[in-house]
């Protein structure tokens, strides 16, 4: 009795000392002491999480076997289709440079980039948020933008430590980001949804969205540059509410394998 | 002490593990939950007034590099410590196997407290600090059954070698105890 009397009493007070703890977590009370351990635990998460993906890779590589013998004879067919068509786009480049400049679209050329590794994700929700190796001591802050080698947004800077920081990703459910329609210029607001990705809603019912359109971000009211790529429309629906339009947008890259990350520091 | 300092380098390793190399490797939604495996394991094994002081020090590594609040985890981990400690004195069997099937079957229902209770307590903690839900975002839907699956397994995995392990330190402390 008397050892059940001390186990209740040490269980209560843990839970009372652990939810005063979580009540100050908001007024940033621990950030130091998350900076410290975090700056050393870095380089272990680092190659730790590289170990995972090569792990990741080789299992997705043996379970493949089955299939390279076909792949093979697809990619050989697909090799002399994608010969032809070479000629083709080259011409085409020069189209998609013209139309960029007419839609005013950045190039990623245009920006001051900072190349930085993913170190760790988030282990209850692996589209939520990732971990970078560039922190405050790099010049990030929060809000700038972060992409992919190809100019595709992932993500905003959400807490910057030293040496490290939070990426919010866009299939976040608290993240929120203008967006516009690029083939028929419908602004929306693009939101993370679990289970879905990525939604453009409070699209008026006036204005066009089509399935296959590709949606980029319009530059309004964040540090996030106009025409930085989001997604394709997937699917195009009715909000819940009936009054506006929204569409379902699949990401162009698939957060939960992000490696190699770019933040937007300023455009030059 | 060198079993001490094992043992938080081990509680260290195992926060680094479930922030970095879990996610890369189940690069789907449903992670396996280390500090919960390992807190079973620990109050199954060693009980729970000797497993309490492991699962605070896990639970605050586990918070601090998974940037969850600090103090989240300590809550349900230590409530399903006391739970498991009730359950395992009435159940436990002096059997290797039996002990381990029960204690899969304590992980089970384990996890899926752990994922009723951390969903409703964020959302509480969200509602309280910034008004909105979504403050820490878990999800609570059908993959807390198959999350609880993969806890079993992990924990079939792993409860033998961590259990050879704290021998080992045990071994190790009791050797140099009788040498001195």
């Amino acid at each position: 009795m008397k050892q059940l009397t001390s186990k209740i009493t040490k269980t209560l007070i843990i839970l009372i000392v652990g939810f005063f703890l979580v009540f100050l977590n908001p007024k940033g009370l621990f950030d130091p002491l998350r900076d410290f351990f975090i700056r050393i635990a870095t380089p272990f998460e680092r190659a730790s999480y590289n170990v995972g993906k090569s792990f990741r890779g080789t299992i997705d590589f043996l379970g493949s076997i089955s299939d390279l013998r076909k792949e093979n004879e697809d990619l050989l067919r697909e090799n002399n289709e994608l010969s032809s068509q070479v000629a083709e786009l080259s011409s085409e480049k020069n189209e998609n440079k013209m139309l960029r400049e007419q839609m005013d679209l950045v190039p990623k050329e245009d920006f001051d980039l900072v190349s930085s590794f993913v170190s760790a994700q988030d282990p209850q929700r692996l589209d939520s948020w990732v971990l970078i190796d560039k922190g405050s001591s790099d010049g990030i802050s929060e809000g700038m933008p972060v992409i992919v080698s190809n100019g595709i947004l992932v993500g905003r800077i959400s807490e910057v430590y030293s040496s490290n920081a939070k990426v919010e990703l866009l299939s976040s459910p608290t993240s929120s980001i203008n967006g516009v329609d690029a083939a028929t210029n419908s602004r929306g607001i693009v939101r993370g949804e679990y289970g879905l990705g990525l939604v453009l809603g409070m699209v008026p019912q006036s204005d066009t969205i089509s399935q296959g359109d590709d949606v980029v971000t319009s530059g309004l009211g964040s540090d996030t540059p106009k025409g930085l790529l989001i997604g394709k429309i997937k699917e195009v629906r009715m909000s819940q509410d009936r009054l506006f339009q929204e569409a379902i947008v699949a990401p162009r890259v698939k957060y939960s394998k992000l490696d190699l990350v770019f933040v937007i520091k300023n455009k030059r | 002490m060198l079993r001490r300092i094992t043992i938080l380098l081990l509680i260290i390793f195992a926060a680094v593990l479930q922030s970095s190399f879990l996610p890369a490797v189940f690069s789907g939604r449903i992670v396996p939950d280390i500090a919960l495996i390992l807190t079973v394991i620990w109050v199954v094994s060693r009980g729970f007034e000797d497993s309490l002081a492991r699962i605070v020090v896990l639970s605050f590594f586990s918070d601090i590099l998974s940037f969850r609040p600090v103090g989240l985890s300590v809550i349900p981990l230590v409530l399903i410590a006391f739970g498991v400690s009730s359950f395992s004195k009435r159940f436990m069997m002096s059997q290797r196997t039996w002990k381990l099937s029960v204690a899969m079957l304590l992980v089970f229902f384990a996890t899926i407290f752990n994922g009723v209770l951390v969903f409703f307590l964020s959302r509480l903690i969200g509602y309280a600090t910034s008004g909105t839900p979504d403050y820490l975002t878990p999800v609570l839907g059908i993959s807390i059954f198959a999350t609880a699956a993969l806890n079993v397994i992990t924990l079939a995995a792993v409860y033998f070698p961590i259990k050879k392990l704290e021998k080992f330190l045990e071994m190790y402390e009791f050797k140099k105890v009788i040498l001195k």
